[in-house]
């Protein structure tokens, strides 16, 4: 059969109706009918499993059924404009840490803190077992590197630690930390749930000390988002948290099924190992859980908010809690609907 | 005398309408694109940073070792092209068996193979000067190689007509050629060594400039980010300018002598 120009016009000029048929049969389907518009967030780093909680919320229609028409989900990376720039222009929310929100505040950002997902801050260093870093005290004399996204964190941690930094060396690695398994460096500010598994399962022996079993008290993957929207859409911002710990419920309990779709779908294009991402979504679960029987994900205690206040603080920002964080919105969530909070099986 | 003074006043005209139309397409760029104003500076907030007088002290020495470790990757990579331009205008083998291969490794990105030179050559003055080496290297060589060839065969036909060794030729009649060439190369070369100073700083040392502009992405500086880029800027365009000039003398010298 060969096909004319006309009936090639005819049907190409059906197609958009078809689509918008389609559309609108669906739409209704799903939520009844949505409230707000898409709800676009821009994510810390590249598509791993480090967002599992919204990969999950996008795909199981979390978003949808707390009303939004559908979710962005913007990758970060090394390449990326500063996540706090694309909150202020245009993602609805996004996923950031303390003290570079805290360091966007301090210069004036209309952002707020409205929740974090972690209740330990990911951050460790890495060290070659066999020339360990277990304490604070072991850095002195060492040679750590870090990568640029990370030095704000790093230089919190000395600060709020009380550590003379002058007797620590910091060097840029940007990207992978394969210098420290050669003994070019002694040590790398890695996330425990990223780089120290990728190096184990190349077989390195890692040994490691997470900034947080140390006393340092920041809170992880924060949800940041605009002053105006907390202002004038807080039902979105509500919507969005809701969503966002349904989906996060769904990691801790699931987390071969968060790794799944991590793998096959969202983070497709990065050729994830499935057997590392396991044990990635396995150790950030870790970081989640606060060791309750019961536990409101993404909610910080006003001490939290106090305690990382002081410590971003400690690095030379003049800061008050209520200045850096909005903690309204996610209590409100949790008041509503208290069966919200996740039970966690141990 | 008189002519002089038109030129500088020419020079001068020119230099104020380049400075006038990057302030407007600066201007504008920044009202066109949807960008943060926290985050993407205007030419006043840049001018009203610089004018304090402390913020200008303290990027002062960061400068300074940028354009140390500039000057150190500049010296080496010319050093390394001129000895690699000479071997290959006496050995065609060896340029046809390695120029290809220089050439390719430019297409390299410095960011891939900067971990395995720190780990040869270390985080300091080694590391540095071979990060910028290779940044410099294979556009000054392509450079001198073409000047090193464009001596007009006519004089090298007549040095070996009386009796003149391949030796002579070179230094009587191609290496004469060649020196205009030199001067075209580095300058050339000088813009791309800050740059190579500045990968250094981001990928070996963290110091400098270029450490810092990489925290102040991070750390919510924007306008000390972009007052660094304009001070570079400014840097390399002076530094440039005055190469350019070193290079027209060389040249009038050269012609008013052969």
């Amino acid at each position: 059969m060969t096909f004319s120009r006309r009936r090639f016009l005819l049907a190409t000029a059906a197609t958009p109706l078809l689509l918008a048929g389609c559309g609108s049969e669906e739409t209704p389907a799903a939520g009844g009918g949505a409230r707000f518009g898409t709800v676009s967030q821009r994510l810390a780093w590249i598509k791993n499993t480090q967002f599992a909680g919204s990969y999950v919320a996008d795909k199981k229609g979390y978003y949808r059924a707390e009303g939004f028409s559908g979710a962005d989900l913007v990758a970060g990376g090394p390449t990326a404009p500063p996540i706090e720039s694309d909150v202020l222009g245009r993602t609805f929310a996004g996923v950031s840490q303390v003290p570079i929100v805290g360091s966007a505040v301090a210069k004036g950002a209309p952002l707020k803190i409205i929740g974090a997902v972690y209740t330990r801050y990911a951050g460790c260093v890495m060290s070659m077992t066999d020339k360990p870093i277990k304490t604070p005290e072991d850095l002195y004399g060492k040679t750590i590197g870090c990568a640029s996204s990370s030095e704000p964190v790093w230089r919190t941690f000395l600060a709020a630690s009380g550590l003379d930094q002058s007797r620590i060396k910091t060097v840029p690695v940007q990207g992978n930390p394969i210098g420290m398994t050669k003994g070019e460096i002694d040590g790398y500010l890695g996330f425990i749930n990223s780089q120290v598994i990728d190096l184990r399962h190349l077989g390195h022996d890692i040994t490691t000390m997470l900034l947080a079993d140390v006393g340092f008290p920041l809170v992880g993957q924060t949800y940041i988002t605009t002053q105006e929207h907390l202002d004038n859409d807080r039902d979105q911002v509500k919507a969005f948290l809701r969503a966002e710990i349904k989906g996060w419920r769904d990691v801790l309990a699931d987390p071969q099924y968060a790794t799944d779709l991590t793998v096959d779908e969202y983070g497709k294009d990065l050729k994830l190992d499935p057997a590392a991402t396991l044990d990635c979504c396995k150790a950030g679960n870790e970081l989640i859980r606060d060791g309750q029987p019961t536990q409101q994900l993404i909610a910080l205690t006003d001490q939290q908010a106090e305690d990382n206040v002081k410590a971003i603080n400690a690095g030379g920002l003049k800061l008050t809690a209520d200045q850096l964080f909005d903690l309204g919105p996610i209590r409100e969530v949790y008041q509503e609907d208290p069966g919200l909070a996740a039970t966690v099986k141990n | 005398m008189r002519p002089a003074v038109r030129k500088a006043a020419g020079g001068l005209l020119v230099l104020a309408g380049t400075v006038v139309a990057v302030v407007v397409v600066w201007s504008a760029f920044i009202a066109v694109v949807d960008v943060s104003p926290f985050v993407a500076k205007t030419p006043l907030d840049v001018w009203t940073y610089l004018t304090e007088a402390a913020n200008r002290a303290a990027m002062w020495p960061l400068l300074g070792r940028t354009l140390a470790d500039a000057a150190l990757g500049f010296a080496a990579g010319l050093g390394v092209s001129t000895a690699v331009a000479l071997l290959f205008y006496f050995s065609h083998v060896a340029e046809r068996m390695f120029l290809p291969v220089l050439a390719a490794l430019r297409a390299i990105p410095m960011v891939t193979v900067a971990p395995i030179i720190v780990l040869v050559f270390g985080r300091e003055e080694a590391g540095t000067a071979v990060i910028g080496a290779a940044i410099v290297l294979v556009p000054a060589l392509l450079t001198m190689l073409h000047g090193v060839r464009s001596a007009p065969v006519a004089g090298l036909d007549l040095c070996r007509a009386y009796g003149g060794t391949a030796w002579t030729a070179f230094t009587k009649v191609a290496l004469p050629h060649a020196v205009p060439t030199w001067f075209t190369a580095a300058r050339i070369s000088v813009t791309t060594a800050i740059v190579g100073a500045l990968l250094a700083q981001w990928l070996a040392s963290g110091a400098g400039l270029g450490g810092q502009m990489m925290r102040d992405a991070n750390e919510f500086q924007f306008d000390r980010l972009w007052a660094s880029v304009v001070v570079l800027t400014v840097v390399c365009v002076a530094v440039y300018q005055l190469l350019a000039l070193v290079e027209g003398l060389v040249q009038s010298r050269l012609r008013s002598t052969s």
